[in-house]
């Protein structure tokens, strides 16, 4: 027979995986669409956001340019893509769609590649200066490669197509009683499938044999060669497997915006994905996830319910703007989470203790007391 | 069995979740024989209004939503339109595209339209959403690709248009000679625009050319300026941001080198009258724009100044007060069209657009004309120069719309 406290903790684990999956199919029917979209957008870019935390926090590699690797990815699918009537602004391949959305990924990893030869020579801080020139690079590029890019009006992004089955909101249209699955839902579960598939993968590397030699040239690179690691192909194999899962979180975020234009793909893009991989404590994946939703969606949340803020007065009105309150709370939220370090896994845990005192009291108490 | 019930009671909570997120709402005839769409109720119609309040340029959005409001306010007590209140359902997106994206689709369903959407980007990376939603929006931008979509409404001439007519304006006046090397510095956002119009009549008046990207933030100019000056400009036109035409006279008048300076209207604010190139601004700026400075003598600036006097907002007192206030006036005016149509769904708004072949403003826009989608609303519009006595900082030059002849027969890069 079984001990009663271990298969609660089971059930509790399946109950709370059963939850997971019904609100992982249902909610992209009933929620309002701004939060299917803050889920499809914060999704897509903790994609990118685990990337860098494995080239940062695995490898030890600095890097800005993790906003220039994401317009790579973003841009070759809808260069490589088909936009039905040539809707863009400039050249396209007509590839079918899911065969660009994977060359686009290559090519950000080829593009990984080739600024792994700079990497080589370069570490630290210098290394982070040195990728800053990429998104300067990137910016310049954008705005005057028409042909390719559309120049500063963007392109539009081609509809992803698997098997006749359209990511839009017709291609077909699909009801489910009077809720229409719009392509934003559609998106909702292929990002959240493709985040947790690639972040299983980027667990497994970074607890396998590569992330073991990643870590030991990280603490020390010629500790690590004299250990027989080799240095130059370890900091490569990082700097591709970050620039792919970057250029696959742009890919993705250009599914879900519809349409890309050069602004959006700018330093401070490179910023906030920095933020969002500190915030999450720089060593744990989990936390580069949690930091992605913080740092995607807050702004968001905050911007859109701010003006419903009683002391707030309307929009354009004079006094506090709501959007620049938003700014002042968003910063706010930064720090605490930083110094308490809540979106770190343990950390998180710590915060829910102290903010759920009563929970311990109850039901757990002997469980907790046996465990103390 | 624990799993079940969890999974169950998910299941359920998750129903009844969705149960209440549904809403009931959909066009149909008032009581008054009107038909109305999303936005509309016997009472009020609401507009969206997206522009940057917290941003790079919210001084400017802030200036224009504040004298909108004006005219809005002044509308309302006298009935407003269809006998229904226009109400604003402002977001503010802090010029970042991924709050526009976000934003957007959770406002459209609740507005008819949009009075105002700011921003070549923003405008661009919702292009195809508003033209599938087939909502008329009003575009506080005056890039001429926009006229590839019907359903973007401008409030005046573009930017192409404006370039040519000020470059036009200045060679008619004798400030610059045909044949001469002409310099451009631009900002890729609106520049661009600006640079094909520009580069288009100085073809025509036998010019050569030299331009110069900016980044919008660099506040000295003077290297930019040196170049020009080695290229033996004899003109300088700035398409860029604020304060740049004040940073290029400054680099201009240390260098002791006396060239016109040609502006777009988002290359000045009154307060660069305030700084030491007051007085190169004032002997060298002109400034090229679609609509009527705030201290021209009309009796609509004259009402939104009052207006101005007595609300005091905390906003500049510049020339974005007249955009807000006419933007306001002449998307409401299709609005009373699409009334008089007993049509205020989106579709009837769009009647309405192309039935608006002339849409005044006191003078403040040359006649608007929006009937012919793909076509500027006007080919026109007005030069001014600085004045330090005016209100605004800006004295009108051109007392007609101007129309040069380039303009006439420019074709518009949308229709090529």
């Amino acid at each position: 027979m079984f001990s009663l406290a271990l298969s609660r903790q089971k059930s509790v684990l399946l109950g709370a995986a059963a939850l997971a999956v019904a609100a992982y199919v249902l909610l992209p029917l009933v929620l309002p669409v701004f939060w299917v979209q803050l889920v499809v957008f914060a999704a897509a870019a903790a994609i990118a956001a685990i990337g860098l935390q494995f080239l940062i926090g695995t490898s030890g590699q600095l890097s800005l340019a993790h906003s220039f690797f994401m317009a790579v990815g973003a841009y070759s699918y809808a260069v490589l893509g088909k936009v039905p009537g040539g809707g863009s602004s400039g050249w396209q391949v007509g590839l079918p769609s899911l065969l660009a959305a994977v060359a686009a990924v290559v090519i950000a990893g080829l593009v990984g590649l080739l600024f792994s030869f700079v990497s080589a020579r370069l570490g630290g801080l210098y290394l982070g200066l040195a990728s800053l020139g990429l998104v300067m690079i990137g910016a310049h590029v954008l705005t005057v490669a028409h042909s390719l890019t559309g120049g500063v009006y963007g392109r539009d992004v081609p509809v992803l197509t698997v098997g006749g089955f359209g990511f839009s909101d017709t291609d077909p249209e699909l009801w489910f009683g009077t809720h229409q699955l719009l392509g934003i839902g559609r998106l909702w579960y292929l990002t959240l499938a493709v985040l947790l598939i690639s972040y299983w993968l980027l667990r497994n590397v970074a607890h396998g044999r590569a992330g073991r030699a990643m870590n030991a040239l990280r603490d020390s690179e010629s500790a690590a060669a004299a250990a027989g690691v080799r240095v130059q192909h370890y900091k490569a194999l990082a700097y591709v497997i970050s620039s792919c899962y970057a250029g696959l979180g742009g890919v993705l975020t250009a599914l879900a915006f519809q349409h890309i234009v050069p602004t959006y793909f700018s330093l401070t893009l490179s910023l906030n994905f920095l933020a969002m991989v500190v915030i999450g404590g720089m060593r744990s994946i989990t936390g580069a996830v949690v930091g992605a939703f913080v740092v995607t969606g807050l702004p968001l949340v905050l911007s859109n319910y701010a003006g419903s803020l009683p002391f707030l007065g309307a929009p354009g009105s004079g006094g506090l703007e709501p959007g620049v309150f938003a700014q002042f709370i968003f910063g706010a939220v930064v720090i605490v989470v930083l110094i308490l370090q809540w979106a770190d896994l343990r950390g998180l845990r710590r915060g829910l203790r102290v903010l759920l005192p009563a929970r311990t009291s109850s039901t757990d108490a002997p469980l907790a007391s046996i465990n103390r | 069995m624990t799993v079940r019930r969890t999974g169950v009671a998910a299941t359920v909570g998750l129903l009844v979740l969705a149960a209440t997120a549904c809403s009931t709402s959909g066009p149909g005839a008032g009581s008054d024989g009107v038909k109305v769409g999303p936005g509309v109720t016997s009472k009020t119609i609401t507009l969206g209004y997206m522009t940057d309040l917290s941003g790079p340029i919210s001084s400017q959005g802030k200036t224009d939503l504040a004298a909108t409001r004006f005219y809005l306010d002044k509308l309302n007590s006298s009935g407003g339109v269809c006998g229904r209140k226009v109400e604003l359902k402002v977001s503010d997106m802090g010029y970042d595209v991924q709050k526009a994206v976000a934003q957007y689709p959770s406002t459209t369903p609740k507005v008819l339209g949009y009075l105002a959407l700011l921003g070549t980007p923003m405008l661009k990376a919702l292009d195809s959403r508003i033209k599938s939603d087939n909502v008329a929006v009003g575009a506080l931008d005056w890039d001429s690709s926009h006229l590839g979509n019907p359903n973007i409404i401008q409030f005046g001439t573009t930017y192409d248009l404006e370039d040519i007519n000020g470059l036009s304006y200045l060679v008619e006046q004798g400030v610059v000679k045909k044949g001469a090397t002409v310099g451009k510095l631009y900002w890729p956002g609106y520049g661009e625009n600006a640079l094909t119009g520009f580069k288009y009549a100085a073809g025509k008046f036998g010019m050569k050319v030299k331009a110069i990207e900016v980044d919008p933030a660099k506040t000295d100019l003077s290297t930019e300026v040196q170049q020009l000056h080695n290229a033996g400009v004899k003109l300088i036109s700035v398409s860029t941001l604020q304060a740049q035409a004040a940073s290029v006279a400054t680099a201009t008048q240390s260098m002791g080198w006396k060239v016109p300076i040609l502006g777009n209207d988002p290359a000045f604010v009154p307060q660069v009258l305030d700084t030491p190139a007051k007085q190169a601004l004032i002997d060298r700026l002109w400034i090229t724009s679609q609509r009527k400075p705030l201290g021209a003598d009309t009796e609509v600036s004259k009402e939104i100044v009052a207006a101005f006097d007595k609300k005091k907002p905390k906003v500049d007192e510049s020339d974005g007060l007249v955009l807000g206030w006419t933007n306001a006036q002449v998307y409401t005016d299709i609005l009373k069209k699409a009334c008089d149509n007993k049509d205020l769904t989106r579709e009837g708004v769009m009647k309405a657009v192309r039935q608006s072949s002339a849409i005044e403003s006191g003078g403040m826009f040359p006649t608007l004309d929006y009937s012919e989608p793909g076509k500027p609303a006007t080919r026109a519009s007005f030069v001014s120069r600085p004045d330090a006595s005016l209100v605004g900082g800006l004295k009108l030059v051109t007392k007609e719309p101007y129309t040069s002849s380039l303009a006439e027969s420019y074709v518009m890069p949308t229709s090529k």
